[in-house]
Parts: C-alpha cells; sequence; structure tokens
C-alpha cells in the first residue's frame, strides 16, 4: 500500500518536473534561439521614425512688419481602430465638411490607423469639435501659414499649400530658404499610435526656416493697392497693377495687382487674381515707350531739345497705313512732341536715329529682356529684332506697338531715367535672415549698366517734366513738389488677332519725383478702362492719389520728403514733432503734450540728448514719442526771427522756416500769400507759423519750382 | 494541541511570500499604460494588488495557525456553496462581464462589494472535498460503484457547471484534480483509463460542438486567422517574451505593456515579465514555483495523515497545474485558457485562495515533526 503511494507520488513528481522542463525548454526556444527574429518585430510595432518639423520662415516688410508668420492651429485625423460610432462622426462632421453623411464614412479607411477628417480648424471650429468628444477623432498641432494682412501683397508673397509648400510668389521663389530641413527622432509609440518619444534613441533636431525682409514698405503696399482698387472702381477697368520703385537702389516698395485674393484660403481664389500680372503679363506700352525713342535721339546727338517737327497737322501716310494724333498738331519742338506725345513726331524722331541703334536703346533699357527680379513667372516680353522688322516696325515701336513689355520692365526703364541713367536691378528681397535675427545673406542694390548719359537723363527728365506740367500729364502733378512723368494709352490687340480694337485701352502711367532728385517712381496700369480710358485721365490721378498719400506719411522711405499735403483734413491730423534736444524732462513733457503727443522717456539724465521721430516730421496726432535722456549741455532756447515767404512755392515756404527752427500748418494750395506771424518778427523755438496759399493764374507751378528744379538738373 | 515550536516550512514560506513580492512589483509594471489610459492613476491596480495581497496574506496566516482538520467537515458544505455560487454566475445580471478576454463571459459574481470569482473558491472545495471523501473510502477506493463514482458525480456536476460559465481552465484544472489525487490515492489504473477515455471524449465533443471551444483552437492553431482576439494576443505574448532575451529590457521598460499586449496585469503578467527580466528572470520565478511545489509535496507525504495527505497533494497540483497552464499559454503550448499564474497575476479570489492553499500547506509541515512517526493512521515517516 505504502509501496504503491509512494510509486504513484513518484510518478506525479516526474509528471510534474517534465512539466516544468518542457516550460522551460519552451521558454529558451523562445527568448534565446528566436530573440532577434521577436525583437525585430517588436521594434516594428513600438518605434517609428517620426519627423520634426520644422518652422517655416517669416517675411517681414522693410520696417519688419509681419506679412506672413505660422499660427498654431488643429487639425483632425480618426483612427478608424478607435471609433466606436461611425454614424455619429458622420452626421457632426457632414456640416462641416460640406459633404454628404455617408461620404465621410466611406471615405475612412477601416484598414489603416490614421485618416484625415479636416485639417487647419479655425479655433471656433476646432472648438466645436472638441465639444462632440467623439471617440476615435483625434488632434494634432500643425502650424498654419497666416497672412495677417490678408490680401496684402498677395501676388508677390504668394501662398502655400496645406503642407506649408510653397505654390506662388516668394513662398515659391524662396521656398528651399523659407522651409528650413525637418528633423526627425525616433518614437516609441503604443498600440493606439499615440507617440512616445524615446531619450536615448537617436535624433536629429529640425532646422527652421530663415526669415526674408522684402523691400516691399507694407503702408506704401497698402496704399497702392486702395487706390489702385479706387481707381479701377472708378473707371470701370477690368484689372491693374502698380509698381513704386526706389530709382536709386532698385528696391521695390510696393507692387499692387488687382483683382486680389486673399491666400489664407487661396482655394477659393480664381486664377486670374493670383498672377502677379506685374511680372507675368505683357502689354503694348503705347505713349509710355516713346522714352526709348527720345533718349535714343538726344544720346545720339540727332535731335536737340528745342529742334523743330513738324507734325503733318495730325495725319500722316505710312505705308499705306494711316498714323494719327490726338490733335492737329503743326510744328513742335522736340520737347513738345513728348509733352504733347504726338505720335507723328516721335516717328520722325525714330526715324532719324534708325533701326540698329533704336532697337539697341530699347535692349539697353532692359526691354525684351528678363528684369531679373526674385520672383517667380517673369516673362520677358517681346521685342523683336530689326531683322525680321517690317517697314513699319520701327514707327509702330516708337509709339509703343509692336513691343510687349512688363509693368516691371516699364518701371525699371523710367528708373534708369530718374536715377541719371544707370538702370538698376530690382530688388525685391533684402535680407535672408536665420532665427535668431542674424542676416545670412545680403541682396544689395546692383546696377546693371549704364543706359544713356546723366546730361541725356537730366534733359529727358526736363521733357518729361513738362508732361506733368503742361502736357497729358497735368492731373500726375502735386503741389509744392516737381512730379516727372509719361502718360500711355495703348489699343488693345483683338484676342481673335485681327488687328486693334477700337474700345479696348491699355491705360498707364510712370512717373517719378521729385524730379530733381528722384526718390520714387511709380507706374500705375490700367487694364480696359471704361470711362475716362485714356492713361493721363485714368491712370495718372491713380499716381497722384498714391503720392499724396505717400507724402503725408511721418514714416517710410520718402518721408524726409516731408511734404505739407494739401488736403486740410490729412493737416489737420498731423503735428510737427518739436525739437526736445537739450530740454529737460518736465519741459519737454509740457511741449510735447501741448501737441497731443504722447511721451516715452527713456535712459537716466536731466536732459533730452535724442529723439525718435526727429523733430520737424509730421506726425498723427497721439503718436508716441521717444527720448532718450542723457547728460546733456542746457539749450539756450533762443528766439528765432521769422523769415519773410510771402510768394515763395509752399515747398520752399516750409523749407525756410525749418531753418530758423519754426515749423508750419497750411491752408490752400499754390504760392503763400499771408503768413502769420509776420516776417521779422522775433517768436520762440517751434513756433507754428499759418500759412495760406493760393494758386496763382497763368502758368504758376512753372514760375514756382524753376528755381527748385534747375538746382536738380545741374546737379547730375 | 500544537508546540510553538512547531516551525512552519520556511523555505516554502520564503519562496510564497518571494513570488507575492515579485507580483506586486510585475503588477504595478505591467498595468501602468493600461491604469493610465482607463482610470488616469498609474497606480490604480498596485493600490488594489496591494490590499488584497495582504489580505491574503492575513489568510494564509490564519490558516496556517489553524488545524486543517477543522476544514475537513465543511468540505461538503463547501462543495453545496460552491455548486450554489457556479449557479448564480450563471444568472444574468448577477454575473459580471469577464475582463480578461473579449468573449462575454460571465465568471464573476459581485459580491457585496468586491467582484468574486466562484471557480477559484471551487478549485479549494474540490480538493477538500475529493480529501475528505477518498479519506473517508479508504478501503473502498479499489471499488468503482461504491469508492469512485459519488465523488466523481458530485465533482462531474461542478465540473459541467464550470463548462457552462465557460471557464475552460479551471475546468481543466479540476479535472487535473480528479486525476491526480486519485492516481496518488492508488486507484486502480483499468479505473484511471476509463476515466482518461471519457474526458478525452468530453473534450473532444466540447472542442466539437461548442463554437467558443472551436475558436480558441483554431485560434490556437491558426494565430494569423484572428489576429485582433486570442490570435492576436498570443502573437503579442510571443514578441513579449522573445524580445526580452536572455538579461530581459529591464524591470518597467517593457513596450509591450503600452496596450499592444491586452490585459498585460492579470493573465498575460508572465509574458511582461519575461520581456522585462529575460529567460533568467522567468526561470526564476518557475524555479520558485518548482520549490513550492517540491516544499508542498513534501510536506503532503510528512502530513500526519491521509487526508493531509490528500490535500497537501491537491493543493500543491492546483498551484502548480495553474501555473504550468498560465506558462503554456502564454508560450502558445496550448489554447488561450483563461488562468491566472498563481500569486502574481492581478485578481482578487486567485491571490486570496492560493494564497490560502499556501496556508494549508504550511500548516501541515507544522504538524509533520511534532507528530512525526507517532501518527494517526496510515502516517508515514518523513521520506525526505
Amino acid at each position: 500500500m505504502r509501496s504503491k503511494q509512494s510509486r504513484r507520488i513518484i510518478l506525479v513528481l516526474i509528471l510534474g518536473a517534465g512539466i516544468w522542463v518542457s516550460l522551460i525548454g519552451r521558454l529558451f526556444f523562445i527568448q534565446i534561439l528566436h530573440r532577434g527574429e521577436y525583437r525585430q518585430r517588436s521594434q516594428d510595432q513600438h518605434l517609428c521614425e517620426s519627423t520634426l518639423k520644422a518652422q517655416r520662415g517669416v517675411i517681414y516688410d522693410r520696417d519688419g512688419a509681419k506679412l506672413v508668420c505660422n499660427l498654431p492651429v488643429k487639425s483632425y485625423y480618426v483612427d478608424p481602430t478607435e471609433v466606436k460610432n461611425l454614424q455619429r462622426i458622420g452626421a457632426n462632421f457632414a456640416r462641416l465638411l460640406k459633404r454628404s453623411s455617408r461620404h465621410i464614412i466611406q471615405s475612412l479607411d477601416m484598414e489603416s490607423t490614421f485618416v484625415w477628417l479636416i485639417r487647419m480648424t479655425e479655433p471656433k471650429v476646432s472648438q466645436l469639435i472638441d465639444s462632440w468628444n467623439i471617440a476615435g477623432v483625434f488632434s494634432l498641432v500643425e502650424m498654419k501659414r497666416f497672412y495677417p494682412c490678408r490680401q496684402l501683397g498677395c501676388q508677390v508673397i504668394g501662398f502655400t499649400d496645406v503642407d506649408n509648400k510653397g505654390l506662388e510668389g516668394l513662398e515659391l521663389q524662396f521656398d528651399d530658404v523659407l522651409r528650413g530641413r525637418d528633423g526627425w527622432a525616433v518614437m516609441q509609440r503604443d498600440a493606439h499610435g499615440r507617440r512616445i518619444p524615446l531619450t536615448e534613441y537617436p535624433r536629429e533636431e529640425p532646422r527652421d526656416g530663415y526669415s526674408l525682409v522684402v523691400t516691399i514698405h507694407a503702408v506704401y503696399q497698402t496704399i497702392a493697392e486702395q487706390e489702385l482698387a479706387r481707381g479701377i472702381q472708378k473707371t470701370s477697368a477690368k484689372a491693374g497693377c502698380v509698381i513704386l520703385m526706389d530709382p536709386a537702389t532698385g528696391e521695390i516698395l510696393a507692387m499692387a495687382n488687382e483683382p486680389q485674393y486673399d491666400p489664407n484660403s487661396p482655394s477659393t481664389a480664381h486664377q486670374e487674381c493670383r498672377r502677379n500680372r506685374a511680372i507675368t503679363d505683357i502689354f503694348e506700352p503705347g505713349s509710355t515707350f516713346k522714352i526709348v525713342a527720345a533718349a535714343a535721339a538726344l544720346e545720339e546727338g540727332v535731335q536737340n531739345p528745342d529742334d523743330l517737327i513738324y507734325c503733318e497737322e495730325g495725319s500722316m501716310e505710312l505705308c499705306r497705313t494711316t498714323i494719327n494724333d490726338v490733335d492737329e498738331f503743326g510744328w513742335l519742338t522736340f520737347e513738345q512732341v513728348i509733352e504733347k506725345s504726338s505720335n507723328i513726331g516721335i516717328i520722325k524722331v525714330a526715324n532719324q536715329v534708325g533701326e540698329e541703334p533704336f532697337f539697341d536703346y530699347a535692349r539697353r533699357f532692359g526691354f525684351g529682356n528678363l528684369t531679373g527680379i526674385s520672383l517667380p513667372g517673369e516673362v520677358k516680353g517681346l521685342l523683336a529684332s530689326p531683322k525680321t522688322w517690317s517697314r513699319l516696325s520701327l514707327a509702330s515701336m516708337a509709339m509703343g506697338h509692336e513691343v510687349a513689355v512688363t509693368s516691371l520692365q516699364l518701371v525699371c526703364a523710367y528708373a534708369a531715367v530718374a536715377n541719371s541713367g544707370t538702370l538698376m536691378k530690382p530688388l525685391i528681397v533684402r535680407y535672408v535672415l536665420d532665427t535668431r535675427g542674424n542676416v545670412v545673406q545680403e541682396f544689395s542694390p546692383s546696377r546693371i549698366r549704364r543706359v544713356i548719359s546723366p546730361k541725356t537723363a537730366a534733359t529727358l527728365k526736363s521733357f518729361l517734366v513738362k508732361v506733368v506740367e503742361r502736357g497729358t500729364g497735368k492731373l500726375a502733378a502735386i503741389d509744392g513738389l516737381c512730379v516727372a512723368g509719361k502718360t500711355g494709352t495703348a489699343y488693345k490687340l483683338r484676342e481673335d488677332g485681327s488687328g486693334f480694337s477700337r474700345d479696348r485701352f491699355m491705360a498707364s502711367f510712370c512717373g517719378f519725383f521729385p524730379a530733381e532728385s528722384p526718390r520714387l517712381v511709380g507706374l500705375v496700369v490700367l487694364d480696359e478702362p471704361r470711362m475716362p480710358h485714356s492713361g493721363g485721365q485714368a491712370a495718372t490721378p491713380i499716381f497722384r492719389r498714391i503720392a499724396e498719400r505717400i507724402l503725408a506719411l511721418p514714416k517710410g522711405p520718402c518721408a524726409d520728403l516731408c511734404l505739407m499735403v494739401s488736403q486740410p483734413d490729412a493737416a489737420e491730423q498731423m503735428v510737427v514733432v518739436p525739437d526736445l534736444s537739450g530740454l529737460d524732462k518736465p519741459t519737454a513733457l509740457v511741449l510735447l503734450q501741448k501737441r497731443d503727443l504722447a511721451a516715452q522717456p527713456e535712459g537716466e539724465g536731466l536732459r533730452v540728448c535724442h529723439q525718435q521721430p526727429q523733430a520737424g516730421v509730421l506726425v498723427a496726432r497721439g503718436e508716441t514719442i521717444l527720448m532718450v535722456l542723457g547728460n546733456l549741455a542746457k539749450r539756450t532756447t533762443k528766439d528765432s526771427k521769422v523769415p519773410h515767404v510771402i510768394g515763395l512755392t509752399l515747398r520752399e515756404a516750409i523749407r525756410q522756416l525749418r531753418q530758423n527752427g519754426l515749423a508750419a500748418t497750411f491752408a490752400g494750395s499754390g504760392l503763400v500769400i499771408r503768413q502769420t506771424p509776420k516776417a521779422g518778427s522775433r517768436v520762440g523755438q517751434e513756433t507754428v507759423c499759418k500759412l495760406e496759399c493760393e494758386a496763382p493764374s497763368g502758368g504758376p507751378d512753372l514760375m514756382a519750382d524753376a528755381s527748385s528744379r534747375h538746382r536738380g538738373m545741374s546737379e547730375p | 494541541m500544537m508546540d510553538e515550536k512547531d516551525r512552519p516550512d520556511r523555505v516554502l514560506l520564503v519562496a510564497t511570500l518571494l513570488l507575492v513580492g515579485v507580483g506586486i512589483v510585475m503588477v504595478y509594471s505591467s498595468s501602468v499604460a493600461v491604469a493610465e489610459l482607463r482610470y488616469q492613476t498609474s497606480s490604480f491596480f498596485l493600490k488594489r494588488h496591494v490590499l488584497r495581497a495582504l489580505l491574503g496574506l492575513l489568510a494564509m496566516w490564519v490558516v496556517m495557525k489553524t488545524d486543517y482538520h477543522r476544514w475537513q467537515k465543511l468540505a461538503g458544505l463547501g462543495m453545496l456553496a460552491s455548486v450554489f455560487l457556479l449557479l448564480l454566475v450563471l444568472l444574468p445580471r448577477v454575473g459580471l462581464k469577464g475582463s480578461g478576454t473579449s468573449e462575454n463571459l460571465s465568471r464573476r459574481l459581485h459580491l457585496v462589494f468586491v467582484g468574486f470569482q466562484p471557480s477559484e473558491m471551487v478549485k479549494l472545495v474540490v480538493v477538500f472535498y475529493i480529501a475528505k471523501q477518498m479519506d473517508r473510502k479508504n478501503t473502498q477506493i479499489g471499488e468503482f460503484k461504491k469508492g469512485l463514482l459519488p465523488t466523481i458525480c458530485v465533482v462531474g456536476l461542478s465540473l459541467i457547471l464550470i463548462a457552462f460559465e465557460p471557464d475552460l481552465g479551471t475546468a481543466l484544472v479540476v479535472t487535473m484534480l480528479v486525476f491526480t489525487m486519485f492516481m496518488v490515492v492508488g486507484v486502480r489504473w483499468i479505473h484511471m483509463m476509463g476515466m482518461g477515455a471519457f474526458s478525452a471524449a468530453a473534450t473532444a465533443m466540447m472542442i466539437r460542438c461548442v463554437p467558443y471551444c472551436r475558436r480558441r483552437v483554431l485560434s490556437f492553431l491558426h494565430p494569423d486567422w484572428d489576429p485582433n482576439g486570442a490570435g492576436y494576443q498570443i502573437k503579442q505574448s510571443l514578441i513579449s517574451l522573445g524580445s526580452g532575451g536572455i538579461f530581459g529590457i529591464g524591470l518597467g521598460n517593457s513596450r509591450q505593456k503600452l496596450l499592444f499586449l491586452p490585459e498585460p496585469h492579470t493573465d498575460f503578467v508572465f509574458s511582461i515579465l519575461g520581456e522585462e527580466l529575460g529567460f533568467l528572470g522567468a526561470m526564476a520565478i518557475l524555479t520558485l514555483f518548482l520549490l513550492v511545489a517540491w516544499r508542498g509535496l513534501r510536506a503532503a507525504r510528512c502530513a500526519p495523515d491521509r487526508f493531509g495527505f490528500l490535500l497537501g497533494v491537491g493543493i500543491t497540483t492546483m498551484i502548480f497545474v495553474n501555473m504550468a497552464v498560465n506558462v503554456a499559454v502564454v508560450t502558445r503550448m496550448c489554447p488561450t485558457t483563461g488562468l491566472t499564474l498563481p500569486f502574481i497575476s492581478y485578481g482578487g479570489s486567485s491571490l486570496l485562495f492560493n494564497l490560502i492553499g499556501v496556508g494549508i500547506l504550511l500548516n501541515l509541515s507544522r504538524q509533520q515533526r511534532s507528530r512525526g512517526s507517532v501518527g494517526r493512521k496510515g502516517s508515514r515517516p518523513c521520506v525526505y
């Protein structure tokens, strides 16, 4: 009995031991013999290489205002394996996505664990989605490209796709620079797909994209866009474009195109609105092109400004084609040919120049060639070589037909005239900055070539001043400032190619100011303006309004021109910044308070040693003036003698008053007819003198500005 | 009755305490991610497990101090209560949904405050019942009708109820208990073989006819057939164990517990243990179980009487078979059964009754020396 039990218990023991050994054997098999294979499978499902997104660079305007930035927004995706109620997802998102519930459910790939639902939602929408709290719907923070100024400069800046890849404009051109370099990291993943970064695995940190500082001035751009839109509305034009440029450096200060779109939702924009017409669209410029023939004639010495040209009483037969002028001109001087924009006159001038030289000058001005601006999609325009010309070609080209130019080429050519004959390469991007603001790359102004001599340029300038003073560009005239420019009105070609349309025009005006030392070149082009349709009537007023508004600005590249605007309402809003240097703090504060200006004192010290903005600058009421306090000798406030300014132009009067430490407000326009306080009286510094002006009768502007213009001419 | 110098088996006690300790650590390590996901606190399962472990150890201590003969009278009553509870579980509403598998199982009872799993209790009660019956029918063991059939009928009834839950793992353990105890008590081979043949036929029937069993077996044979069900679980379990290698990837470093392996803290805690502590750690745990089994059988052989002997063998078998089946499941040696790893898996009922079992073994070990060869009927000297 006992032995039987002992035997049986030993049997149980053996059985148990056998089981134990087999378990150990199995573990040995799995954990030691096959460990590599299982490790691999484990890694495959746990580890995933995850991209660490680099943040895209920002685009600043020339003053550092952000034109584009990045906004963290929520995107939503579905993990179908986690979904409990498909119908609910369908029903809730149907309204948001404007698609049927069934469609949404069908689009969910049940095999995968990641399906985008809606990307880059607005905060309101994401709050709504969060409040639903649907199982299986997860959110992810992505950086959305955000254009805070909305449509401002949209065709220049461009936009990106949903993955932040540049598609148009600067975003496309500088995509590599802006994008930066994505990094990667090995992430641990749980079965729900959630990721946990692992520190012990290798990773490559992302390098954020570089930022751009563009030459665009946001305020100028705004003004240009607003005035262009207004002008287009007024003239019922189809489209239009404005370019403002600094002639000395080639910097583009504004590049406006109408119609516009909102780059925050580019998908809704029509293709028509997206392209940067200023560089992608070519047109026959018409009379604005006449400067080529004029410049060639002057430079080659075949014509003098005072040479008389017979203009055939407004009609001329040439190769069985009748050329007409707008008026029946008889004998005109060369200067008047430009001034009155006589087609017949300029054809005769061009004939004297000859085919080859004319073509050569057109090429030298940059027509028929890329300007080399750093924007995508620029076209060359059309400028046929003389070999292919017909007998009528030279005549057509002299008037600005049979050539096709881009707006940018045209503005560059005028900038060359303004810049004493030197053609500059147009600049749109000034600096590339890294994330810390260090300059990585700088684009300096670069001259392309000398097109004409300074003397020729000066003569041409005087022609263009006449155009504005007496000729077709009268509407561009600005009080107290010498504006030069040229209008252009060209019949558009019929779309079917059967000659010119009778009622569709391209109206343009290209000008610059101040003529003596130009600071700003501007071009306005209107596509098919209806009423009025000519360059002089449709495009020129837009130029003037832009110029006036720019000149009224207290800041910006042209702020030192500091012209008192002839808009009384604007003048009311503006005050002159007093000179605070050397004043003690309380006095300075009182002085500022009197003029409705706020003060921001900085530094320790008794007296003001620096101020921003400078004294004499016009600023809006309520503006804050920064004053840096230091230890400076007390300024002796001495009285000033009010100079005699009656009879002077407003501009000259203000200059003289400022020389004596006086500021001025004014009413009216033209010449100063009254001044208070009286000339010769002694007043305290920073006294504001009131000037009354009146437009004199009979060619007064000419006289008034004669002195200043002459000075401008004699210092090329 | 008992002298104070009658010390319990230290080896058994230490091995058990070690296993419980490892269990606490492993339950915490493996449940972190699941607890975070479900309850937002990583220590959710740890707290409960520690509480239950303390409760279990208290029960063990009480049982250890109590003469095991006191329980003899309760065996029949316990059997009755077990059957009642098993019936109760089958009622809808009372049974809690088993959290262990994806199947809609009702294995747990909601008793007052805590979930309670009757099948864990049934195993221990069956041991007592068989030990008592065999002890009483000492002389009739050779006869099938008089000696074995009543016992087989009662146990068979509970087996059917268990299988109905369905809890195949417990059914398997109970069957193993019956066989082992019948074997050591000296049932004739012919009876043993008959019972074996009957069990095999019943098992085959179950697999053929019950869809649930069929699925289990199929997913065991073809793990890719049901990737999100049991087959997926087994695959993930193997990945866990395999990626552990010899030394493991370090305590707390398991990646499989990041929701890849379902229920990493209950039935599949051994996979996580194998992943974090490697082959050496897994072997250490299996060695501790071997130690428990060895000391348990030793206590049984030295038990003062036949009842104690059978009790010791039964309890040891219960613990060992439970462990073996669990490890076999996670290493894909047999189909998924839903058995826990004794002492280590999270789960109050399992921990409690296994510790009570160890308490009885410890009580046995205390009684063997003082009684030694002077025992009552059928006593044996200690062999080891």
